[in-house]
């Protein structure tokens, strides 16, 4: 199921499911398309995150889960050191209130004056380990060089794609233009339904995707009909000229529909039209 | 962005259009027209006919009546529950031949399909006007002919009118003087 369901269902936002899913918590299935990352999660996956939830909510750290995780045995172990860690901190956060109470806030003016205050608690505590071992971010260990470089090469990438996926396009409007031309004036097309299919071609050049799906249905509906022109024995009545151009334009019309489903580049183009650069 | 709704209504109204050309549209209309001869005759006589049924275009810009077309006062050798009418108007071929699907009964009683041929008839694009070519019983059978048939045209007045719709509407006769010669002679 998509991110969106994924939360409707747990309940969590976006930003946390990413969060989890990049800390290896779950391991969603990934599929990349137009230089995008797709993220795909399965049931078990939306109970392993409303699991990782539930144990967040009261304070086991995402290293603790990972490891139960991994290790069964350990829970035992981590659970003890969990129920310690627990003791020392209601203790220690006894004592940072009652020093509190016993503070004159009015002569607390600076954060030296607050730090004085609390030293008789402070002096027996440790840092907080993500301040003595602090886990930067894996990016940051590029240069900003490095990370514009890669930007521009993304972008390169995008631009060839996307002149590609127009090129195609504007070749396949053109065909189809052509091909309704000709069916149009061979078997007199009423005005209307030729202006509609002139119509189509122009939405399949702004990028109006359901007129896109609209163009393979309609490939599919025109291999089954020249099928039944060829099977149905009514081939005979029609010249060899137009049986030539069936041909053609059967084959024609299977490449642009195979095309216009698989091919990146229309994606990109129809992408680009929506939402520009 | 508005490029993308401008072709958008652009489709839906054609698409509507389409829908609206494609529908039946029904026809009731009484005509007064005029039942004449070819040929010599200067005979005229005013007639009204009864036009009720549905008229199509077709995609591919053929048109279809389903109905009856009834001349009043005209005594048709047709039951009156099959007189319905499928006149087929493609583009191709000119008019339509007014053929009525009957069941007949044979000297042993037995019941069998038959055919009426009445005659061909010629239409214009809404229908307003049409002229049919009613066939006339000769012994071999039915028949009609440029130089003496049968005609029945609406809406006329006189034999002039009538005559001058006729040759309007039948590119495939040319028309000499009182009388219709094949265009293709």
């Amino acid at each position: 199921m998509k991110m969106k369901e994924v939360c409707n269902r747990t309940g969590l936002t976006e930003r946390t499911v990413r969060f989890y899913t990049k800390e290896n918590l779950v391991n969603p299935t990934s599929t990349e398309r137009n230089g995008r990352v797709y993220l795909e999660y399965s049931e078990q996956e939306v109970d392993e995150l409303k699991t990782v939830a539930e144990l967040r909510k009261v304070f086991f750290s995402i290293a603790e889960i990972k490891e139960m995780k991994l290790s069964t045995e350990k829970i035992t172990e981590i659970l003890t050191e969990y129920k310690n860690k627990l003791d020392t901190d209601l203790k220690v956060k006894a004592s940072i209130v009652q020093s509190l109470q016993q503070i004159n806030i009015a002569s607390i003016h600076d954060v030296h004056s607050l730090a004085d205050s609390l030293k008789n608690v402070s002096t027996n505590l440790q840092l907080p380990k993500r301040d003595v071992n602090p886990d930067f971010d894996k990016f940051d260990q590029e240069s900003k060089e490095d990370k514009k470089r890669k930007y521009q090469l993304f972008n390169e990438q995008q631009q060839e794609s996307y002149i590609i996926g127009k090129l195609i396009i504007y070749i396949i409007v053109f065909l189809h233009i052509v091909f309704s031309t000709i069916i149009t004036l061979s078997i007199n097309l009423n005005l209307i339904a030729y202006l509609l299919l002139i119509a189509f071609g122009a939405a399949l050049i702004v990028g109006i995707t359901w007129v896109r799906y609209l163009f393979i249905a309609g490939v599919v509906i025109n291999v089954l009909l020249t099928l039944e022109v060829f099977i149905g024995g009514n081939i005979w009545s029609l010249s060899s000229e137009f049986k030539v151009f069936l041909i053609i334009q059967i084959i024609c019309s299977i490449i642009y529909g195979i095309l216009l489903i698989v091919h990146p580049g229309i994606k990109e183009y129809e992408y680009v039209q929506k939402v520009g650069r | 962005m508005v490029k993308r709704k401008i072709i958008t209504f652009i489709i839906v109204i054609l698409i509507l259009l389409e829908v609206w050309y494609l529908l039946p549209k029904p026809i009731t209309e009484t005509y007064q027209g005029g039942s004449y001869q070819l040929g010599g005759n200067t005979n005229f006589e005013k007639i009204i006919i009864d036009i009720d049924g549905t008229f199509r275009n077709t995609l591919t810009s053929d048109q279809t009546f389903n109905g009856t077309i009834t001349v009043e006062g005209e005594d048709l050798p047709v039951a009156k529950d099959e007189r319905q009418l499928e006149l087929q108007f493609e583009n191709e071929i000119e008019g339509s031949p007014m053929m009525y699907f009957t069941y007949s009964v044979d000297e042993s009683g037995n019941v069998g399909p038959g055919i009426y041929n009445y005659g061909y008839i010629y239409i214009n694009k809404d229908f307003s006007q049409f002229t049919i070519k009613k066939y006339g019983q000769k012994e071999e059978g039915k028949s009609w002919s440029g130089s003496d048939g049968m005609m029945i045209t609406a809406p006329a007045t006189n034999r002039e009118e009538a005559i001058e719709i006729s040759d309007q509407l039948i590119e495939s006769y040319k028309r000499v003087g009182d009388t219709f010669e094949r265009a293709d002679k």
